[in-house]
């Protein structure tokens, strides 16, 4: 009887696992023929449906933004667009498709060209990684130990394994700095895109302080994270013209 | 006779016509009017009025009679006349003037009474003119204030408009008595920044008037209107107003060559600019919320409307907004609506047509917006009220454009590239199988094992930073050397101890013993290797707060070290015991140094 009661329980796992693994594929599938019937809405219900469930895809956030493009809420298509450009297989789609929608917003902003520096680290963000480079400081920090431990205890390559070792050690520390410095800027600031039509930006977090600007649907803020969580309701942004402000957080969704 | 004979025909047949119609009309088909030929007049001087009567059928009119007037002395009873038909459209008007000269006699305001005149066997009477009469230079005080033989002018309707507001700015020219102007040329370079100028078609000819200026009397005539609207608020200026007019003058009196050079007339080209004016302009006021503000300025209506109200998804509808009236035509923007979603739109094309006849702009703009719905269903545009300014009244008059709507049906193509029509940049969604990810991956820096293997290196560091240390002393500081290796030297002692005794040289042994027991502790306490007594040796482990069985134990040790080359050697097992106590000792002294 239990070696019955076992090989049913297997036979019903071989049978079901791969149906539950597979339904936010069938959904997926659902969702996009909703998308296709121009059925927009409810293909949206289907796809957050999808990511409420803790699943997500490249796919999922492409077509969302397209459902969203076919609303004409272009700032959240850009909002979803720009979330699939984070995957490999979309990013190519969800670039181009960010810039058609950025061709279709009424007003766009003034952009300050970043910095050099600034330039540099979203290379190495967005290029390189964070953790990739966290692996190469272990590397050379690696190099660099053996590099001193020679020097101590082993006479015959003594000059060579002394500088090789500082070196390696300062290869090491500037990947470190680097590395802890894009995680800093990485967990303190985000992006974030303006979903309202329009919406001032504030001096101070309350409607009555002045106004620094306005930023319209489709703009691209960076939020800061660690300002934003002294008020709530409030989020501190950078436009891309380089003003800083306070903007209510229903205006603004951040990635 | 046949000609005569038509002609009695024709004559009866108009005289019954005229005779057949209603005494009223006839009555009032004529105007009667009189004028002066100056309002202001320096005592002494000549002036004239004019009694005009115009009509078209008028059959007796008398000479008019000039009452009572006061202040002034008529040179002639009997006015000159001079007649004047003119036909338009087939209507003959007649118009006689019956014009009196008169000379100014009494300083004051006075009123010439109404002149009567019988027309038609009926008396009627003008109207009453008010004149005044002055004293010549009573007005010309200051010297500075002379003005120029011939100047010009820009004369503004309205010198505190608001913006967007048309204000008409008149180009006068102001020249003295005895000056004939004979043609006028503007010349290129006005500046009107901060408007939007239209130069506005003049029908009539410039007529000269007359004026007194400073107590000195000048002829005026406008040359040219131009429709000013200021763009923006605040302080604007309008720059001199730069023309070139001929002159012709006639040479003074006095002057005894005039009359035998130059043909008695003076002519020449001579340049003019008017003063800049400068004016404070008003912004507009604050329009009602919820209503559109598009800077209409002026008499405007507008209207709206779409060219269908039903279209396939993908399909334009064209939403037309038409702004017509008198007003800143050319200057409203485009409403800006409150458009549903779901619409592609773009760019609007626009049009305007500005006609600038008379004193005011008149015209019509069109804003064609192009919508493009892009997924089916009803599409409304709600009801949206227009703000335009009414500025002689100072307030906004509010317009409401009613709220228009289309349906767009489902494409036939059901692709939603068929639906995003144009859209042909905007790649497809995505089917088929997707890359899922159902956790966000731990970043490496979150890890345990990046924090190991940040430890490892770090501890292998210090450890041979350590060790390398031991070895520097070890080489460098004798103390230490003896101190680190007197534990492993007194073991090998005792190992060479129990060689001894496996080859029963019991002297040998206990000689080792006391070397293995003396160099520990010298070793151990630093001091010298040689010249040491036991009992120092003894003292310096009582220092050490040893337990005094180990003291004692050392003491016999020592002791029977000291006095086996005089007793005989125990036996094996004694020695062995000897051996084993040593080593217990050593192991002892090791805990005290």
């Amino acid at each position: 009887m239990k070696t019955f009661s076992t090989a049913f329980l297997l036979f019903a796992i071989t049978l079901f696992a791969p149906s539950l693994m597979f339904a936010q594929q069938s959904n997926f599938e659902q969702a996009t023929e909703q998308l296709e019937e121009q059925n927009f809405r409810e293909a949206i219900s289907q796809y957050h449906q999808i990511a409420d469930e803790g699943h997500h895809s490249g796919a999922l956030w492409f077509n969302l933004g397209i459902a969203y493009t076919q609303l004409d809420s272009l700032g959240l298509a850009k909002y979803y667009y720009l979330k699939s450009s984070d995957y490999p297989e979309t990013k190519a789609d969800a670039q181009s498709a960010v810039e058609y929608v950025n061709e279709r917003f009424n007003r766009r902003s003034a952009t300050l060209p970043p910095l050099p520096w600034e330039r540099f680290s979203n290379y190495l963000n967005n290029q390189v990684g964070i953790s990739s480079l966290y692996l190469m400081a272990l590397i050379f920090l690696y190099l660099g130990i053996a590099g001193i431990l020679i020097f101590w205890f082993y006479g015959k390559f003594r000059t060579y394994s002394y500088y090789s070792g500082i070196s390696a050690l300062v290869m090491s520390l500037l990947l470190f700095v680097t590395a802890f410095y894009i995680q800093y800027f990485d967990n303190r600031y985000g992006t974030g895109v303006v979903t309202e039509r329009q919406s001032i930006v504030y001096q101070s977090p309350n409607t009555t302080s002045g106004e620094v600007s306005t930023a319209y649907e489709g703009y691209t803020v960076r939020v800061d994270y660690q300002e934003s969580e002294k008020h709530q309701n409030w989020i501190y942004i950078r436009l891309e013209n380089g003003m800083n402000g306070w903007i209510e957080n229903q205006a603004v969704k951040t990635l | 006779m046949i000609k005569t004979g038509k002609f009695l025909i024709l004559s009866l047949l108009g005289l019954f016509t005229v005779l057949s119609l209603p005494l009223d009309l006839l009555a009032q088909d004529f105007t009667l009017e009189a004028t002066v030929s100056e309002n202001t007049i320096f005592v002494g001087e000549q002036f004239n009025l004019n009694i005009e009567v115009s009509g078209s059928s008028m059959r007796d009119v008398s000479l008019p009679t000039l009452p009572q007037l006061s202040g002034v002395r008529v040179l002639s009873s009997t006015p000159s006349r001079s007649t004047s038909i003119s036909i338009i459209n087939g209507r003959t008007t007649t118009s006689t003037t019956y014009s009196f000269s008169l000379i100014a006699r009494d300083t004051g305001v006075h009123t010439i009474p109404p002149v009567s005149i019988q027309i038609d066997g009926e008396t009627r009477t003008t109207n009453p003119i008010q004149i005044e009469i002055i004293e010549k230079g009573n007005l010309s005080t200051d010297g500075s204030q002379q003005l120029p033989e011939i100047f010009l002018e820009i004369e503004l309707d309205d010198e505190n408009p608001v913006t967007g507001q048309q204000i008409v700015a008149s180009v006068v020219l102001y020249f003295k008595q005895g000056i004939e102007i004979t043609s006028f040329q503007p010349t290129a370079g006005w500046r009107t920044d901060g408007f939007w100028k239209e130069e506005l078609e003049n029908i009539r000819q410039p007529e000269p008037e007359s004026v007194i200026l400073n107590g000195v009397r000048y002829r005026t005539a406008t040359l040219l209107r131009y429709a000013l609207f200021p763009s923006r608020s605040g302080n604007l200026t309008l720059a001199e107003y730069p023309m070139s007019v001929g002159v012709r003058t006639r040479p003074a009196r006095n002057d005894p060559f005039g009359s035998f050079f130059g043909g008695g007339v003076n002519q020449r080209r001579v340049s003019l600019e008017s003063e800049p004016i400068e004016m404070d302009v008003k912004p507009l006021p604050e329009a009602d919320e919820g209503a559109v503000t598009i800077n209409a300025v002026g008499d405007l209506d507008i209207e709206r409307s779409l060219n269908q109200n039903s279209v396939v998804t993908g399909e334009t509808v064209e939403l037309t907004t038409t702004i017509r009236g008198t007003g800143n035509v050319p200057l409203v923007r485009r409403p800006v609506y409150d458009l549903p979603d779901g619409l592609d739109l773009y760019t609007p094309e626009e049009s305007s047509n500005v006609e600038r006849r008379g004193l005011s702009i008149r015209g019509d703009k069109n804003f064609t917006e192009l919508l493009v719905p892009r997924a089916p269903g009803r599409y409304s545009i709600p009801e949206q009220q227009i703000a335009v300014f009414d500025a002689p009244n100072n307030r906004y008059k509010y317009i409401t454009l009613p709220a228009v709507s289309f349906t767009a049906s489902p494409s036939s193509r059901s692709s939603l590239a068929a639906a995003s029509g144009a859209n042909q940049d905007m790649p497809g969604p995505i089917t088929g199988l997707a890359v899922w990810n159902s956790q966000e991956s731990t970043p490496l820096y979150q890890t345990s094992l990046f924090w190991i293997l940040m430890g490892v290196p770090i501890l292998a560091l210090v450890a041979g930073y350590l060790k390398k240390n031991q070895l520097n002393r070890l080489k460098f500081d004798r103390n230490y050397s003896r101190n680190y290796k007197a534990f492993d030297k007194a073991q090998a002692r005792l190992e060479q101890a129990k060689q001894a005794h496996e080859s029963q040289k019991s002297k040998e042994l206990y000689n080792q013993l006391h070397k293995a027991l003396t160099g520990f502790i010298s070793d151990k306490t630093g001091l010298p290797e040689a010249g040491i007594s036991d009992s120092e040796l003894i003292e310096k482990v009582n220092e050490e707060n040893a337990a005094s069985e180990t003291v004692r134990l050392l003491k016999q040790l020592l002791d029977k070290c000291a006095t086996i080359s005089y007793a005989p050697a125990g036996s094996m097992a004694d020695q062995k015991a000897d051996i084993e106590k040593t080593e217990r000792l050593i192991k002892e002294l090791k805990k005290l140094f």
